[in-house]
């Protein structure tokens, strides 16, 4: 079924907060999703966009299907919106959160459903960090949005927390070559072993160094991997 | 051990603050924006036509415009500074980048750049600057940058914070020797090489040298009591040399 987005106002975050909060404190309550259309709570946008509610299978999957919400839409006044990405997270809720049999759910970070103020927490968005990355990204995303959308993987930790290396179109593609299995349509094992030589902690060790010297920008995927120590070697696809 | 950024095995040139003037404005609803001047010096000259960035930039969040040539910068359409954290000050990187040979390779650059205006005379004069800002439910912190004087930042929501900090002496007795403390902790774990002459690490030193009559600790004191002894007494120097004590006391008795 599709619906036509809108966005929460501070009723509606304060209401979707509060029911956060009751979860972590063993509440089995449905999510409130009467937020989403109750004009107490939420509101119409100035930009007609519709969404679906039907069951993703990955991460990577919403931020295809908002791809294609979105297409031909200027998104950027709702860029840093935060009624708009906290309702999408409302919307899909049951998928982010889904509640075990008994009813009960385990909430993640309050930041990562409704769209923080403090930009240091704003790339934990579950929903506006997946659909940036596959729009700027497409399939180069997969690595990091494989799970499934109530999944958040340690690669997607590790770069989010990394905004300007997540800015860098060479660095991501990189990183793309390095991890993904399409065999396991997901990342390669041993790509967060700290263990494992070349994993993605000693990754991103390595582009702090190359950041010194090097406008990561301005490096293609093909640059980055030509620099890369011999470390990477078991990761590298073969060529 | 301190790990610095000074590694520069690849010869880039170091541009400095006199080369590159920038300064805010306002792009509307709220939103700053800023324009840059670049005069760089002949004497270390730089490749034409390289290509020149501005990064801004905030704790996490940065934004990267693209001026064009070196030899020829032309400005970006827009420089609205629409995905920085604006809760603090906005620094400024300012990029050379050889995209011609050794591609992507920083041939010059600056870090740390504040944008003109952007520090006023009595921020420049002064061993903290003294912000107000959206912090919550918190009343005040401490922020700190390698290129800038400590930021003491309040609570915007409290009515004319900065003026309170300056006059009501509850603020004062009860705000200052703590930031004092924690300013002289951070200059101690942080020092490392950068405490030369004029930083504000330096400064800091300084300020609390002259009021503390025990001598400072060797900065390769690795004993954190020797440390704390010597912050204790340069907070209680200050806090008598202003009464801070005394001043609140007497207020409370006024109400």
């Amino acid at each position: 079924m599709s619906v036509t987005a809108r966005r929460l106002n501070k009723r509606g975050l304060r209401a979707f907060a509060s029911y956060v909060d009751q979860l972590r404190d063993g509440s089995k309550l449905p999510a409130p999703v009467h937020l989403l259309t109750d004009d107490d709570y939420s509101e119409e946008l100035e930009i007609p966009v519709s969404v679906g509610d039907d069951p993703f299978e990955t991460r990577y999957d919403i931020g295809k299907h908002l791809v294609r919400a979105f297409r031909g839409k200027n998104m950027q006044p709702l860029l840093g919106d935060i009624g708009f990405w906290t309702w999408l997270a409302l919307f899909w809720f049951d998928q982010l959160c889904p509640p075990a049999a008994d009813g009960s759910r385990k909430p993640s970070k309050e930041y990562n459903y409704i769209l923080s103020t403090n930009y240091n927490h704003r790339p934990r968005h579950a929903i506006r960090t997946t659909w940036l990355l596959v729009d700027r990204y497409g399939e180069d995303s997969l690595f990091l949005l494989s799970k499934k959308p109530n999944e958040r993987g340690e690669l997607i930790e590790q770069l989010a927390a990394r905004q300007y290396f997540i800015s860098c179109q060479g660095v991501i593609g990189a990183a793309a070559a390095l991890y993904y299995d399409p065999d396991r349509a997901t990342f390669k094992r041993g790509a967060t072993s700290q263990k494992r030589k070349g994993n993605i902690r000693r990754l991103i060790n390595f582009l702090q160094q190359l950041d010194l010297t090097y406008d990561l920008h301005s490096l293609s995927t093909h640059d980055v991997l030509g620099m890369l120590p011999d470390e990477y070697g078991a990761f590298l696809p073969a060529t | 051990m301190q790990i610095s950024r000074t590694i520069n095995h690849t010869g880039r040139r170091s541009i400095k603050r006199t080369e590159v003037e920038i300064e805010l404005g306002d792009a509307g609803l709220g939103v700053p924006k800023f324009d840059a001047n670049f005069r760089f010096e002949t004497k270390k000259p730089i490749p034409a036509d390289a290509r020149l960035y501005i990064e801004a930039y905030h704790k996490n969040t940065s934004q990267r415009f693209d001026f064009g040539t070196a030899g020829a910068p032309v400005p970006p359409e827009s420089t609205a500074l629409t995905e920085i954290d604006l809760s603090g000050p906005t620094l400024f990187r300012v990029k050379v980048v050889d995209e011609e040979g050794h591609i992507g390779r920083l041939i010059a650059s600056a870090e740390g750049l504040q944008a003109k205006g952007d520090d006023s005379e009595e921020d420049r004069r002064s061993l903290m600057r003294v912000r107000t800002t959206d912090l919550g439910s918190q009343t005040w912190k401490l922020e700190f940058d390698a290129n800038l004087m400590p930021a003491l930042c309040l609570n915007n929501r409290i009515p004319s914070a900065k003026e309170q900090l300056f006059q009501n002496p509850y603020f004062q007795g009860l705000v200052l020797p703590s930031v004092m403390r924690e300013v002289l902790m951070f200059v101690f774990w942080n020092t490392g090489d950068e405490a030369v002459e004029d930083s504000w690490h330096k400064a800091w030193l300084d300020f609390a040298n002259h009021l503390a009559p025990i001598d400072a600790p060797d900065p390769e004191e690795t004993d954190p009591l020797q440390l704390l002894d010597w912050i204790d007494a340069a907070v209680a120097k200050f806090s008598e040399q202003w009464e801070l004590c005394d001043l609140l006391l007497r207020k409370m008795e006024e109400e």
